[in-house]
């Protein structure tokens, strides 16, 4: 046989590393993660009558609503800063994590049907569910810019300053953390589906943890640490920060946040290796 | 002589029988608290007396130390009745699951014939839907791939 000098091109064994992404593979599929960008982005508004218009509404009423609730009902104090703007900034982020996190959580469990009859990396489709959810929040970040020209041409007291370089950063960093916890809950469910219940019930409460309704200035200074460990947290008064100029983001906070993202992201990668290879068996 | 395209190296498949999973978490801390405490499984059929463990007989080979080799240009069918592993041998071979012991090589590409309809989207238009399968079996979009869908399909 002439098998020892044959050069092979692929390998199947039960073999398996703690940390062997194959990047090179993810990249030669990368027509297929656009594919799927295109896919889900063209196909979530079909068969509505609004549309594309969701995109423009959802932030737009909830900002509406926490103004009502939050801001005039509740009076919870903003910093100084308008009340729309205050909410606004925080909404149009939050809604970026907690989107990458949800879709993402479910994407093997959905997509089981392709996954069951051939291979591709699986790591495609929660990436591309990021990149989908990065054009929604770029179409929401752009109203929420509308909203800050209008209210500085009205002279409302913001100062935004040399922190908006960040903000690609802080951008990247949700969607690397929408991912990781994602990818996390998703590699779960596929044994345990209780998560699934857990996960839209637990971005409801993980906002309220984190300062959209409130500043973090309102928390009282022995407990902000606690607060700090929850990693949206500093991220939204750096990004509020950024745009508004107003807040108390601390370095400290933002180097917390950036530890937790990267265990977070390892931890995941670690457990999706281990559960992508046989997640079929057991789905 | 042709040069090989598959080596299947001693590769076996194994299955655990019955309950995987209580599919729910609770019921699984419920099972392995009792396994700590040394009581009976809460949620263990009815009557089942041994333990669920590594060592008990709950597993199933569906292969068991399969070796085979296919050339370059022939063509195999694999032949057997309803159980015997054929199915499970197609899937370790399209990466869909992994082996439990053994290894394969390749020399190629692999295209599983996919059913009509498989990642199809209604939304999507067909050509679009082209792509989306041309992708997911690894088809980059470069140009022999535009030349050769314009060569079949015809306006």
């Amino acid at each position: 046989m002439t098998d020892e000098r044959q050069n092979w091109t692929m390998a199947i064994s039960s073999r398996r590393g703690w940390l062997d992404i194959d990047l090179k593979e993810l990249w030669r599929y990368r027509d297929l993660i656009l594919l799927f960008v295109r896919r889900d982005f063209v196909t979530v508004y079909k068969q509505t009558i609004l549309g594309p218009m969701w995109f423009l509404l959802q932030p737009l009423f909830s900002t509406l609503v926490f103004t009502v609730v939050f801001g005039r009902i509740a009076k919870i104090p903003t910093d100084g800063l308008p009340q729309p703007l205050f909410y606004m900034s925080a909404i149009v982020a939050w809604n970026y994590f907690a989107a990458c996190l949800t879709s993402t959580s479910n994407s093997l469990a959905a997509n089981a049907g392709i996954f069951g009859k051939v291979y591709f990396p699986r790591l495609t489709v929660p990436l591309s569910v990021v990149i989908t959810n990065l054009l929604t929040f770029i179409i929401q970040f752009g109203v929420f810019l509308c909203f800050l020209l209008f209210f500085y041409l009205r002279g409302a007291a913001i100062k935004p300053n040399a922190f908006i370089l960040f903000v690609p950063l802080l951008i990247l960093q949700m969607g690397v953390l929408g991912l990781g916890f994602g990818v996390l809950v998703s590699s779960l469910t596929t044994k345990y589906r209780d998560l699934t219940f857990g996960v839209a019930f637990g971005v409801q409460l993980w906002m309220y943890a984190t300062p959209i309704v409130y500043p973090m200035s309102q928390i009282p200074e022995r407990w902000q640490w606690l607060f700090a460990l929850n990693p949206m947290a500093a991220i939204i008064e750096v990004f509020r920060y950024a745009f508004l100029g107003a807040g108390s983001a601390k370095p400290l906070h933002l180097v917390m946040s950036l530890g937790v993202t990267v265990v977070v992201l390892v931890l995941s990668l670690i457990l999706f290796r281990r559960v992508e290879k046989t997640f079929m068996d057991t789905i | 002589m042709g040069q090989l395209a598959i080596k299947i190296e001693d590769v076996s498949k194994e299955y655990r029988l019955g309950i995987i999973g209580h599919g729910m978490l609770y019921r699984d801390l419920q099972s392995w608290w009792a396994r700590v405490r040394g009581e009976e499984d809460p949620n263990a059929m009815v009557g089942s007396q041994q333990p669920a463990g590594p060592t008990g007989n709950d597993r199933f080979l569906a292969l068991n130390d399969v070796s085979m080799e296919v050339k370059q240009g022939d063509t195999v069918g694999i032949i057997g009745r309803n159980g015997a592993g054929k199915s499970t041998l197609l899937k370790i071979l399209s990466r869909v699951t992994a082996p439990t012991r053994g290894m394969i090589r390749l020399n190629g590409r692999v295209a599983s014939l996919l059913e009509v309809g498989t990642g199809f989207h209604l939304e999507l238009t067909g050509r679009e839907n082209v792509f989306l399968n041309g992708a997911i079996l690894g088809m980059n979009r470069h140009k022999s791939f535009y030349n050769r869908l314009s060569k079949l399909i015809t306006k």
